[in-house]
């Protein structure tokens, strides 16, 4: 290729004006590296400098871009090749001679795109962050599901063969309601017994004291039944799995996290003993790194199962299913299997509730109400909103291209006359794309490497992550994405190249196009806005959900309660009252703390249910929300929840201390048993007809017990006694503060009331709702940020396009304004055009989420797709942006000379 | 041969200059003499086209004694002279009977 650069100056004096750099670097990739092509170089240059001289450096310059694709200029090029072809025997230079799908002949191509995105280095950075922000959006997105999705857990051997299974229980006192949990009997016949599983094991997971030596702290343990780690089919680390069932020592399996945090990673972990409560439990094994069993949560200890105290208490239940079985039809046949040995045996012996359950098999990856887990639908979501970005992105590249593509029109008629061919031409566009993608595929990386380390934190806080945020698979997604970007962007430029007429682009000038040509770049920036507005709108509406969320009457203080749970090494002492009475005692001197109660069941947390019976009635009506849910409240309890009484009183002291049949209901337990009257006085009998009859003294306002979403059901309140408790009492206090610090020192001052408290866990009650709020406060955010990178891509696709059409149709503003026409109606001229590609792009966005109501409603909370505020901030936002948009365009449109415009060609 | 009527005075420009026949005294001698503005493309063009029909021959010149590039040096061909004549005949002979106002 010939020297792009002009003649040096001669010794002693000043350099001399160079031409115009971009249109002589162009002229001279096409001239041959022949002595008489760069006299005709030179020439120009010469001509250049007297031109300077005699009207002005800019009259120069456009003289010269206009030589540079003058048609004498183009067929003196055309000359010279079929001279070097005729002398070098019909052959062509270099990769033009050389096969399509040549090493040499693409390495050649790469070489010269990679030279004309080095001269055109704006537009192409801008190319390289638009795509590297798509790019990136995909790979920190592919990361999250496939932890979600794809993977499983870690070391699990094919975990899409293992089912959960649980009881559907309807009509019982609690209403109807899916339980992780089986009565042990029952699992353990379904293990033992049910056709179509190969292994199956039962297992709990729970928060215990756990002592090393000096040190206690409480840990996630799993208490695993015989065959555990054989249905999961993992290996240990180091040492063996449990092998005891319940005869012999108690043994202990470390996570490899706790074996290298409380023991350096030593081996002669093994035989040591950690103390699981009151119990020694013998080290046997090590996990290997990153195993948390079937769940994501950390998980720091694995026991043997107790046989003597498992009967009395419900398991969860995994198992394998057997050859031949998969899939949803593999989980419902052994759902049938489980139910025919579930109605053989009689859980009914501890769990009323159990006997009239239906077993199902669920995947394992299902939450504990046996639906997949909120956190995938928010992943699906965000999967597509990143699939959007990349999409915007894609689309605004195009459009750029396609502008690259007409002022290069005579360029690529020049090489196809020279016998390039259309596939060559092919090569070298596909070869700047790919060039493009590929920077922007290195670009993204940092950004993905952020984004996931963020996602991980926000989504999936609970989760055990053991692979680095740009993993094997994100960094092989990630090459593959941006190859795939690299060849959809060249698509439609390639379509318009190809169909280039070569006598007619030869005779052009760099203008042109046309009207088909600007419809398809409108086009490109409606699709843009539309997009764009779909996510704004989205994002609009889970911010939406999520201020109604805030604002959700719960019926209790939730962010200003604290809900402190104690751990004993015995759990058995904490059932003792007064131990309960002495923290109670302590916190209620803390001058951090406004008030405290006891309380057995909390909202959110801990939900007790029995049944009742009214005089009168000879059954009790059902509510949608379920119950009744009883809570024992302490004195104070309801000043610290923030619970209103709305009718009566509360208990007095009186009637907790000597334990008096009297109790308080909900509003809508009230509204149910007794309609239209007031329930003061009334009878209420806890368990059976013959029951003592307790009086209504009180009437509470509704409260929430499970979440945001939930229907009115029956709740009624009890005096706390303090002969007798069951579960373990919870402390409640309310709190000046709840920052970190004051959280800590309360619980290490917790700990000192009694000396069987080995461990204060004090939190506070929001962060019981934090997994249901995440989902929207995800989706705001998440959504939120993708919605404004995609507006601002959009909108600058709208300025490149009218810019674009501004630049191609200059002679045509120039005779307008020549004939008459005022500058401010091209500026409304140039104005209505953007807005009227963006509006059209704005109804459809908006139309295509209203015509998706039926799949976004059910994610929002308490506002629909239609809300009107929203679709109308949105509307108005993207208007008032694209308005932005056009003004430069349609001021540099009304600011042509005619006089030069028309002089030019 | 037939030649055009640019190509015929581009022959007669590069006769006239003899040694110093290099394209930018061809372009200014056909300004100045033939009254012709020509493009800097459209004589390289032309001065292509004569060579590869043989009319005219060309060599690389000496690099001037001040420094810069050596530029390329033409001259007319056996073949371009009897061009040049056929053309100045053929021209002379249309003449013949016109009588110019």
């Amino acid at each position: 290729m010939t020297d792009v650069r002009a003649e040096p100056p001669e010794e002693g004096r000043a350099a001399p004006p160079a031409p115009p750099h971009r249109a002589r670097a162009r002229l001279a990739s096409l001239v041959g590296d022949d002595a008489w092509s760069r006299e005709f170089l030179a020439e120009l240059d010469h001509e250049f400098r007297e031109r300077v001289r005699r009207d002005g450096r800019r009259a120069a310059g456009r003289w010269y871009r206009i030589q540079a694709m003058a048609p004498q200029t183009w067929r003196f090029i055309l000359l010279m090749k079929r001279r070097e072809s005729a002398r070098e025997e019909g052959t062509m230079r270099g990769s033009e001679r050389s096969g399509l799908w040549s090493v040499e002949g693409w390495a050649g191509d790469l070489r010269q795109a990679a030279r004309g995105l080095v001269r055109e280095w704006r537009m192409a950075a801008f190319i390289v962050l638009t795509l590297s922000l798509g790019i990136a959006a995909n790979s920190a997105m592919f990361g999250v599901a496939d932890r979600l999705f794809l993977a499983g857990p870690d070391h699990v051997a094919e975990p899409d063969r293992l089912v959960r299974f649980y009881l559907k229980v309807d009509g019982a006192a609690e209403g109807a309601r899916t339980a992780p949990f089986i009565p042990y009997l029952t699992a353990d016949a379904i293990r033992r017994e049910a056709d179509g599983i190969e292994a199956a094991a039962l297992y709990r997971n729970q928060e215990m004291v756990v002592g090393f030596g000096q040190d206690t702290q409480p840990l996630k343990v799993t208490v695993a039944g015989e065959g555990y780690f054989d249905a999961l089919g993992v290996t240990p680390y180091i040492g063996h799995f449990l092998t005891a069932d319940g005869t012999g020592a108690a043994e202990a399996v470390v996570s490899h996290n706790l074996w290298m945090r409380a023991f350096n990673g030593s081996p002669d972990v093994l035989g040591r003993t950690v103390d699981v409560g009151p119990e020694p439990h013998a080290i046997v094994g090590v996990a290997p790194r990153g195993f948390t069993g079937v769940h994501m949560n950390p998980m720091d200890l694995w026991i043997s199962l107790p046989t003597e105290s498992a009967g009395s208490r419900n398991w969860f239940l995994l198992g394998r299913l057997g050859p031949g079985l998969d899939g949803d039809i593999g989980r419902s046949r052994v759902s049938e299997t489980a139910q025919a040995v579930h109605a053989r045996t009689d859980p009914g012996r501890f769990f009323g509730w159990a006997k009239d359950g239906v077993l199902l098999a669920e995947p394992i990856g299902y939450d504990d109400s046996g639906q997949p887990p909120a956190e995938a639908a928010v992943a699906r979501l965000l999967v597509g909103v990143a699939g959007l970005i990349l999409i915007i992105g894609m689309a605004n590249v195009v459009s750029l291209l396609l502008a690259r593509l007409t002022r290069r029109r005579r360029e690529v008629a020049v090489r196809l006359a020279l016998g390039s061919g259309r596939a060559r031409l092919a090569r070298l566009l596909l070869s700047e794309t790919l060039a493009l993608a590929a920077v922007a595929g290195l670009a993204s990386l940092p950004v993905a490497y952020g984004a996931t380390v963020l996602l991980r934190r926000v989504l999936l806080p609970d989760v055990a992550w053991t692979e680095s945020p740009l993993g094997v698979s994100t960094l092989l997604l990630t090459a593959a994405v941006a190859l795939v970007t690299g060849l959809v962007v060249a698509l439609l430029p390639l379509r318009h190249a190809g169909r280039a007429n070569v006598s007619d682009d030869l005779r052009a000038g760099s203008r042109g196009g046309g009207l088909p040509a600007s419809r398809l770049h409108l086009s490109l920036a409606s699709a843009q806005v539309m997009l764009s507005a779909a996510l704004l709108l989205g994002a609009g509406l889970f911010m939406k959900s999520f201020w109604n969320l805030r604002l959700t009457d719960l019926g209790v203080d939730a962010d200003k309660v604290v809900a402190v749970n104690f751990r004993a090494l015995n759990p058995h002492d904490m059932e003792e009252f007064d131990t309960y009475r002495r923290a109670l005692d302590v916190a209620r001197n803390d001058p951090s703390v406004e008030s405290a109660a006891l309380t057995l069941g909390l909202p959110f947390l801990i939900n007790f249910g029995t049944g009742i019976s009214v005089p009168g009635l000879d059954s009790i009506p059902q509510l949608p929300g379920g119950g009744p849910f009883f809570t024992g409240v302490g004195d104070g309890y309801f000043q610290v929840m923030g619970t209103q009484v709305v009718q009566g009183r509360e208990f007095t002291a009186q009637e907790r201390a000597s334990d008096e049949p009297v109790i308080m209901v909900s509003e809508a337990m009230a509204a149910a048993l007794w309609p239209g009257r007031i329930p003061l006085g009334e009878c209420v009998r806890i368990g059976g007809s013959d029951s003592p009859c307790r009086t209504v003294v009180g009437v509470v306002e509704d409260v929430h017990r499970v979440g945001f979403r939930e229907p009115p059901s029956m709740q009624y309140y009890v005096p706390l006694a303090p002969g007798g408790s069951f579960g373990g009492l919870t402390l409640i206090l309310r709190a000046r503060s709840l920052d970190a610090a004051t959280l800590a020192r309360l619980g290490t001052r917790l700990e000192d009331a009694d000396p069987v408290i080995a461990w204060a866990d004090t939190r506070p009650l929001a962060s019981a709702l934090d997994s249901e709020i995440r989902p929207w406060y995800l989706g705001a955010t998440v959504l939120g940020m993708a919605s404004l990178v995609a507006l601002l891509v959009s909108l600058v696709g709208v300025y490149g396009v009218l810019a674009y059409l501004v630049e191609q149709r200059r002679r045509e503003m120039g005779i307008r304004i020549a004939l008459g026409a005022s500058r401010s109606g091209i500026r409304t001229l140039v104005v209505t055009r953007g807005l009227t590609a963006a509006g059209v792009g704005l109804v459809l966005g908006l139309g295509v989420t209203l015509l998706s109501r039926r799949w976004i409603d059910p994610l929002l909370f308490e506002t629909s797709a239609t809300d009107p505020v929203v679709v109308g901030s949105v509307a108005g936002l993207m208007l008032l942006a694209a308005l932005a948009a056009c003004l430069v365009p349609a001021h540099r449109a009304a600011g042509v000379a005619p006089a030069v415009c028309l002089r030019e060609e | 041969m037939a030649i055009g009527d640019l190509q015929y005075l581009t022959l007669l420009a590069v006769a006239r200059l003899g040694d110093d026949a290099v394209s930018r005294s061809i372009r200014n001698t056909l300004e100045q003499v033939a009254g012709r503005d020509v493009a800097v493309g459209t004589v390289f063009v032309t001065l292509t086209r004569l060579e590869d029909r043989g009319l005219l021959a060309s060599r690389q010149g000496d690099p001037p004694a001040r420094g810069g590039r050596a530029v390329r040096v033409f001259s007319l061909t056996e073949r371009g002279w009897e061009a040049v004549r056929e053309a100045r005949a053929a021209g002379e002979r249309m003449w013949e009977g016109v009588e110019a106002p």
